[in-house]
């Protein structure tokens, strides 16, 4: 319960640190209401998966490793990195739909159904990346959970964080009614790609030492 | 007696009576200024009868963006010489903060600053910005209120009439005479709105403001963070070469306010503003005779072929006025929402409220300017 505080206490900031890549994200697929949810909800199957990986490993590592700068620095770095990545990936298959390799991956299934996939992926992809961020409510997690009596604790702890702050997320697939004009798909794109740039850097300063 | 209406006597002697209004209101606003002196008195006289001087031409000359160009570059120019001379005085080094001074909060706060304040006010409740929220002039209080009066009644008109730094571009875009550049891309005009969603963000998730720290080319003529590590050169490189470029040598080559345009995140977010306001600028299409002189002319290509045609300007429009003083046939005026086109009266307090804001808002710059020149003419020391 008092994970579940905790995620409720948190959850503007938990808002505030995804906003800038998943608020962008939405804005650009321009997809409607329904296909949003459907989306908000792979990307928090995909933060769910990062919860997971972390609460497993503080349990098996039962050590305050993952609260060493050197190991927050360098997860930071690794999702900001990533997070670009899939940002301008997804600029980049929207602009190009298929190269030649995925027209073989796809082996005959409909092209928006490989477009559809792609889409849940990434947004997968950018919830993993957002699980794995050490941000201060979560040391406090792994503090919790390296003191944790069993495995089925540690999980427990991390999940119920996980439910309270997303909770705040609900609203985002909203962004899309703002969105459909012909110039707001101009401006969603150039955000994309403000956003991707920014990550981009961001990840590689912290990664080679840089602080921002 | 119709005809004597329309001598360059009767126009002169109407400009002189609407002018009276100008004069009272511009004296209470001078007077709240410090009259001790004979350095002062002199300095806040002169202030007072450029400004009284400049809306009385502005009237009987029907000339706006003439007479508010002069003023707005003097009060920018004005801005940075008084902004660093005091930085100087108070804090014994020149236009650098150093992070125990930016630690203390006594930061003034810039009109810039406020769209990446607001989603951090909304969703966490604080100011992220190193500004005191009361206790002296430029705190974030006081500009907070200064930007939602003037927002309400000039709408964009900000970044013509109030904005201290906008005169720097305006100035630069007036050196040619012809533009060198003249076709920029149409898909440009939206990059603002992007940046400013992007910096919204991006300053609520980090807690930091982020234009301010990283983009803002007006750094280069206020202040800037002391560089003692690599991450701050990086960023002083940044705001040097966004000023040279997007304020200097583009405004002098395209003959436009390209940082306003294509940048500046509070010129975006100021430009809703402008669907609230009560002025706006209008084209009469009777007189229109589509010559495109005033697309041509607008700083901020704030008129397209199709706004045109409707007799419109788009809402990035900044009301300098530049359009009404081209137009041949003039067609193009100031109106408030819902009455004729060419009524004078909105003209009339379009110009009145717009003087009194920047007589308001500017004039303790130009004041102040004055003031230290006079001081250093007569003792030999700004101070």
């Amino acid at each position: 319960m008092q994970a579940f505080l905790l995620g409720l206490s948190n959850g503007t900031s938990c808002l505030s640190s995804c906003g800038p890549y998943i608020i962008p994200y939405f804005m650009f697929k321009q997809e409607n209401l329904k296909k949003n949810y459907i989306g908000l909800m792979f990307f928090l199957v995909g933060r769910y998966a990062g919860y997971m990986l972390f609460a497993v490993l503080v349990f098996i590592v039962k050590d305050k490793v993952f609260l060493s700068p050197w190991v927050r620095t360098m997860c930071l770095g690794i999702s900001y990195c990533v997070i670009s990545s899939i940002l301008l990936y997804s600029l980049w298959t929207k602009k190009k739909s298929t190269c030649l390799l995925m027209k073989i991956g796809r082996m005959g299934y409909p092209k928006e159904v490989e477009q559809g996939t792609r889409h849940y992926l990434n947004l997968i992809g950018l919830g993993v990346m957002t699980g794995i961020n050490i941000c201060p409510p979560f040391i406090l997690l792994i503090l919790d959970a390296i003191n944790a009596k069993g495995i089925m604790q540690s999980i427990l702890i991390f999940s119920m964080f996980f439910m309270g702050t997303s909770l705040f997320f609900l609203p985002i697939p909203f962004v899309s009614l703002f969105s459909n004009k012909e110039k707001m798909k101009i401006i969603s794109k150039q955000i994309m790609w403000i956003v991707a740039i920014y990550y981009l850097i961001k990840g590689m300063l912290v990664l080679i030492g840089g602080a921002l | 007696m119709i005809q004597w209406l329309k001598t360059k006597e009767f126009l002169f002697l109407k400009a002189i009576a609407l002018s009276i209004p100008m004069l009272l209101i511009s004296f209470v606003i001078i007077t709240y200024l410090d009259f001790s002196n004979t350095i002062d008195t002199i300095a806040k006289l002169s202030f007072y009868f450029l400004i009284n001087l400049f809306f009385f031409l502005s009237l009987y000359t029907k000339k706006i963006d003439r007479y508010r160009s002069i003023l707005f570059i003097l009060i920018a120019i004005s801005f940075t010489f008084s902004f660093i001379t005091n930085l100087y005085h108070l804090r014994g080094h020149f236009m650098t903060l150093t992070f125990e001074e930016i630690n203390s909060c006594e930061v003034p706060f810039c009109h810039i600053a406020i769209p990446q304040t607001l989603l951090s006010v909304i969703l966490k409740r604080e100011v992220i910005f190193p500004g005191a929220f009361t206790g002296f002039q430029y705190t974030i209080s006081v500009m907070f209120v200064i930007w939602i009066v003037v927002s309400l009644s000039l709408g964009r008109g900000w970044c013509s009439w109030v904005c201290f730094y906008g005169g720097w571009e305006d100035g630069c875009s007036r050196i040619c005479k012809k533009p060198r550049i003249t076709k920029i891309p149409e898909k440009l005009k939206y990059f603002p709105y992007a940046f400013l969603i992007a910096i919204m963000l991006f300053s609520t998730a980090t807690m930091v403001p982020q234009y301010c720290v990283w983009f803002c080319p007006f750094k280069s003529v206020s202040e800037f963070f002391e560089v003692t590590r690599p991450t701050i050169v990086l960023q002083t490189m940044i705001f040097i070469v966004l000023f040279i470029s997007l304020v200097v040598v583009l405004p002098i080559l395209t003959k436009k306010r390209i940082q306003c345009t294509y940048l500046c995140p509070f010129g975006a977010m100021q430009s809703f503003t402008n669907k609230i306001s009560p002025f706006q600028v209008s084209i009469d299409l009777d007189q229109c005779v589509e010559c495109k002189v005033c697309m041509k002319a607008c700083p901020t290509n704030s008129i397209s072929e199709e706004s045109l045609k409707l007799g419109k300007v788009t809402m990035t429009c900044v009301k300098c006025g530049k359009c009404i003083d081209q137009c041949p046939k003039k067609a193009i005026n100031y109106t408030i929402r819902g009455t004729r086109i060419g009524n004078f009266l909105s003209q009339y307090l379009f110009l009145l409220i717009a003087y009194i804001v920047m007589a308001g808002f500017g004039g303790t710059f130009v004041f102040s300017t004055i003031r230290k020149i006079l001081h250093l003419i007569i003792y030999g020391s700004l101070f």
